[in-house]
């Protein structure tokens, strides 16, 4: 029997293959799309699932509880405590990366970004496979584990493990031996390292941006990463319990300091707000993406079920004769599912093939790689398998049903099938394709208008032609270079700051309400030279900026921003003290970050060991003039560091990436989802036309001009993307204000957004429909009444 | 083989009512060749439909071997006519997408014959229509005397004891409807029963008996041989 079902499915496709191809077409566009959005959202939550002892791996975290803060970062010692005075913790150890660190390769010493400075208890606790003695492997201060990657680009064609290495480490040449080689990390995996080393290293770099010598039992500096591997079954709260201990016994209770295990399990989708060293997942995303892939897939789906019950007229007879010969109303309905899943599993390989073709683009687009995951491809194929099943079924079923249980005799007598209520279902799937994309349209309009307003808005500062050079953390090299851009005739000023405008992070600190002292106010904080607001064209308000005629501005004085004048309740700010600083003046509002969040309170202090960063305001048009120049400075100056700069426009870009990526991706869906609601409409109107022949050429006959027929063809199809249009309005609004909401400023969503995605929709809906009414606006009455 | 009891059968829309069968009595014995006669709208092929069990009555009874089957539900009255009852329709209705084989081999696979069982009844009988040179062809393939040979191939595949053919002549010409009607008579003679529909009066001299139907209702009944009138 299923030999029979294949063999008369197969020539009925092969009989309607312009049909049979718009449905695969249509399917294979859908299901490549959706495979590769699964792709990613399979990616994103197999994040940290292949090491074996993940349920018993956690990281420790602090919370500043007065400015709702959370980071990762913790100090040294607490790993030494944790092993030592709890008995839950089987292992704990400190990650810290090292940079700059560089390795010699024949003459030549080549940058290694992912140093990690930790312990042998690392090894016990991420089970990743190594070469070499696990146990105190990294104990020698001069040990170093490679990557399977480093150890090939070092090593070549031989087995590293008990040779010498040439390092720079710190800005000193360090001879390293090779303990191990580490099977690299998988690409979804939080931890990620090229190479490791041992904690010396990481102490003595504190050390000295600290000026302290006791990093490794000091309570003070937060920098290193702390994994423990707790024991089966522990429970955390024990655990928790035991940290308020620690943090009552080590800190003032006034710093409102906790600390907290997180599981690996939540590091990947939890960390939004910490600073993290790795990638963090984005729930929002996938969920974005994952609606998208559903959308265009349903839209394939009504794409068959209207052709396919279109065509159904051809495939009454069959079915008519089958029932009147024994078939059964389940047989039939078999049969027909059968079919629909075997058109979506010839177009699964088509579909795959597509998706590995535009993998590279969507990585563009998803701002990350596509990795096709070793440990994964159980999960994708059975995805992959079960989604064109479901699609197979679910657009089968209806016509499936409906099929099965026709009249045999009406059929068998007429030889013709209208399908009463058919005419009405092809409309609402049509229309609901319509609404799909009507919503993608004008959804695209509202994020790139968000997105050119993001890039337009006046910051509160000047955002443009400025350029920011990465200078790094050596305080010498920063004065000679500024000392000598400064006298480049393009150059109108340039300073130095710790972070540079738009801040991707600040300090944060607590401050009382001046009125209401039990009230704590968060700030935020920027370390920045002289010159840097006059730089950035930020404007004193009140008082004066920091000035080299006042040396003590140094030390002793700081600015607020209007917000924290407010925020702070402070009446008259000049003078005043915030944190053992004279506030000398008040500067305008700007975002110190993005339009996303809200412009924060600030405090601005000055440094002159912490200019990592420095801002050249310089003259428009000149930046190709003054780039070689301020080149030629920084080699005289670092020759052995590289000169690495940014527009100011180009990090506001960067800023904006997500934003624009969105856009681009809803601007391509709703392109798909374009082409499918076009492939369906075309059929459907090829097969319209071909029905309508002999009403056509009954009209003719009686005095129809063509444009009446054209017009009878247009006006169904009006009638569908004016409601169409209707519909999508409330759902773009509802689905568009939630995601405006992400953003502090914001565009207002206006009427003509939903005007120009009824405009595009109606002309699509037009010239896809236009071709075949005017044919059939032709037919020679003679030829199309005697075919009847 | 077929008894009806004052079976009747109304056609109903939104707004109109058609009586189609008005109380007809009707019985067909084992091994008879029946014609129903009649003008277009009598009431013909709704009298064929029912006795093969495509359709309900609205009323009365129909007794098919004796077991009454007036309101089966669809799944019943397939089951029942899988193997029992084959059909021969005026525009042949064969399945384009299957070829001659594939066509006359369908009811055997709602049979659930086995492959090897299929095969030799299916050549049997396309070599008994004479059609078994044209096994691979498909219906378009075919002129209209050989796709109704095929069409009656399939009708008897099964060996129904009862074949309703309805207009089985209409689309052919004079020399390929004498072809089917000797085929149809030499099946009666080998003991299947036959209820035709033709609006023939030279088919219809094939058949034992003539029933004429006028309104839905039966006027007279004329055995080829008595000459007997029956009101």
């Amino acid at each position: 029997m299923f030999k029979s079902y294949l063999t008369s499915t197969l020539r009925f496709l092969y009989r309607n293959r312009l049909f049979a191809g718009i449905n695969i077409l249509g399917l294979s566009l859908a299901l490549a799309v959706s495979f590769i959005i699964l792709l990613f959202v399979v990616n994103e939550f197999s994040y940290n699932q292949g090491f074996n002892k993940r349920k018993q791996i956690y990281r420790v975290i602090l919370s500043y509880s007065s400015v709702k803060l959370t980071q990762p970062l913790v100090p040294y010692v607490l790993s030494s405590e944790m092993k030592s005075r709890f008995p839950q913790v089987e292992y704990a150890a400190p990650v810290y990366y090292v940079r700059p660190f560089k390795l010699k390769k024949n003459d030549e010493f080549i940058s290694i970004r992912r140093v990690a400075s930790t312990n042998s208890a690392f090894f016990s606790i991420f089970d990743i496979p190594l070469t070499g003695t696990k146990k105190n492997i990294l104990d020698d201060p001069n040990s170093i584990v490679l990557s399977k990657k480093q150890a090939e680009k070092f090593f070549p064609d031989e087995n590293p493990v008990g040779k010498e290495i040439m390092a720079t480490v710190g800005g000193k040449e360090q001879f390293f031996v090779v303990k191990g080689v580490f099977d690299d990390f998988p690409a979804n995996s939080s931890i990620q390292a090229d190479c490791f080393v041992n904690t010396k290293w990481s102490l003595d770099q504190i050390n000295q941006s600290y000026n302290i010598k006791d990093a490794d039992v000091n309570w003070d500096p937060f920098n290193w990463n702390i994994w423990v591997l707790l024991k089966e079954n522990t429970d955390t709260t024990a655990v928790n319990e035991q940290f308020r201990t620690i943090a009552a016994k080590n800190y003032e209770e006034d710093t409102h300091l906790t600390f907290s295990l997180q599981s690996l399990s939540e590091v990947y989708f939890h960390s939004a707000g910490m600073v993290n060293d790795g990638k963090i997942g984005n729930m929002k995303n996938i969920r974005i993406f994952s609606a998208i892939a559903f959308l265009i897939i349903l839209m394939a789906a009504f794409n068959y079920i209207i052709l396919s019950t279109a065509v159904s007229s051809g495939r009454s007879k069959e079915i008519a004769i089958r029932k009147t010969n024994g078939a059964s109303v389940n047989s039939i309905k078999k049969q027909m599912l059968g079919e629909s899943v075997f058109l979506t599993l010839i177009v699964l390989p088509i579909a795959v093939c597509l998706a590995l073709f535009i993998r590279s683009y969507a990585e563009v687009l998803f701002q990350t790689k596509l990795h096709i995951i070793q440990s994964n491809l159980v999960s994708y194929i059975l995805i992959y398998l079960l989604l064109t099943l479901v699609i197979g079924l679910f657009s089968g079923l209806y016509t499936s049903t409906y099929l099965s249980q026709l009249n045999v005799i009406g059929i068998l007598k007429n030889n013709t099938f209208s399908g009463k209520g058919m005419p009405v279902l092809r409309s609402v799937l049509i229309t609901v394709q319509l609404v799909i994309f009507c919503s993608f349209i004008s959804g695209t309009l509202i994020v790139r208008s968000q997105y050119q307003y993001a890039l337009n808005k006046d910051l509160g500062y000047q955002s443009n032609n400025i350029l920011l050079v990465d200078v790094g953390r050596d305080s010498k090299d920063y004065k000679a270079f500024l000392n000598s851009i400064n006298s480049l005739p393009e150059v109108k000023s340039a300073a130095g700051t710790m972070i540079a405008l738009p801040a991707l992070n600040s300090q944060i600190l607590g401050t009382p309400n001046f009125q209401d002292p039990s009230k704590v106010i968060k700030m935020e904080g920027l370390f920045v030279d002289y010159n840097f607001i006059e730089t950035m064209g930020i404007k004193v308000l009140k008082g004066r900026s920091f000035s080299e005629k006042f040396r003590s501005d140094l030390n002793n004085s700081a600015l607020i921003n209007e917000k924290a004048v407010k925020e702070l309740g402070i009446e008259e700010p000049l003078g005043k003290i915030i944190e053992e600083r004279t506030i000398i003046g008040v500067i305008n509002d700007f975002n110190l970050h993005t339009i996303r969040t809200d412009i924060p309170p600030l405090f601005i202090i000055m440094t002159d060991k912490y200019n990592v960063q420095v801002a050249i305001n310089y003259m428009p048009g000149k930046l190709n003039v003054l780039l070689p120049k301020i080149e030629k400075e920084w080699k005289a100056i670092a020759p052995d560091r590289p000169f690495q700069y940014e527009t100011i426009e180009d990090v506001i870009k960067g800023i904006y990436e997500s934003e624009k990526n969105l856009g681009v991706i809803v601007s391509i869906s709703a392109l798909f989802s374009l082409l499918i609601a076009a492939f369906g409409l075309f059929g459907l109107t090829l097969f319209v036309a071909k029905t309508r022949t002999k009403e056509i050429g009954i009209r003719k006959v009686f005095g129809s001009t063509e444009k009446s027929i054209i017009y009878s063809f247009l006006k169904e199809n009006f009638v569908m993307v004016v409601v169409a249009s209707i519909l999508s309005i409330p759902i773009t609004y509802y689905f568009m204000n939630k995601w405006l909401s992400n953003f502090s400023y914001k565009v207002s969503i206006n009427f003509w957004f939903f005007a120009v995605a009824f405009f595009i929709a109606m002309l699509v809906v037009l010239l896809t429909v236009l071709f075949h009414s005017f044919r059939a606006s032709h037919i020679n009455p003679v030829e199309a009444l005697r075919d009847e | 083989m077929i008894k009806t009891q004052n079976l009747t059968k109304i056609f109903q829309t939104d707004e109109i009512e058609t009586s189609a069968l008005n109380e007809v009595n009707f019985n067909v014995e084992k091994g008879e060749f029946v014609a129903i006669m009649g003008p277009s709208g009598c009431g013909k092929s709704t009298l064929l439909n029912i006795v093969g069990l495509l359709d309900n009555p609205t009323s009365g009874s129909y007794l098919f071997n004796g077991v009454d089957v007036s309101n089966l539900r669809e799944s019943q009255r397939t089951g029942l006519r899988k193997g029992n009852i084959g059909f021969v329709f005026q525009s042949f209705n064969l399945i384009d997408e299957l070829n001659v084989f594939e066509n006359v081999e369908m009811p055997l696979i709602y049979l659930k014959m086995s492959a090897s069982e299929r095969k030799a009844r299916v050549e049997a009988i396309l070599e008994r229509m004479k059609i078994s040179h044209r096994r691979k062809h498909f219906p378009r393939q075919l002129s209209g005397g050989q796709q109704q040979r095929v069409a009656i191939a399939r009708a008897v595949a099964a060996n129904p004891g009862l074949i309703l053919a309805d207009e089985p002549t209409g689309n052919l010409d004079s020399k390929n409807g004498l072809e089917v009607m000797n085929l149809l008579t030499e099946l009666n003679r080998e003991g299947t029963t036959i209820v035709m529909v033709t609006h023939s009066l030279h088919d219809a001299d094939f058949a034992h008996r003539i029933v004429n139907l006028f309104d839905g209702q039966i006027i007279t009944e004329v055995r080829k041989q008595m000459s007997e009138t029956l009101l």
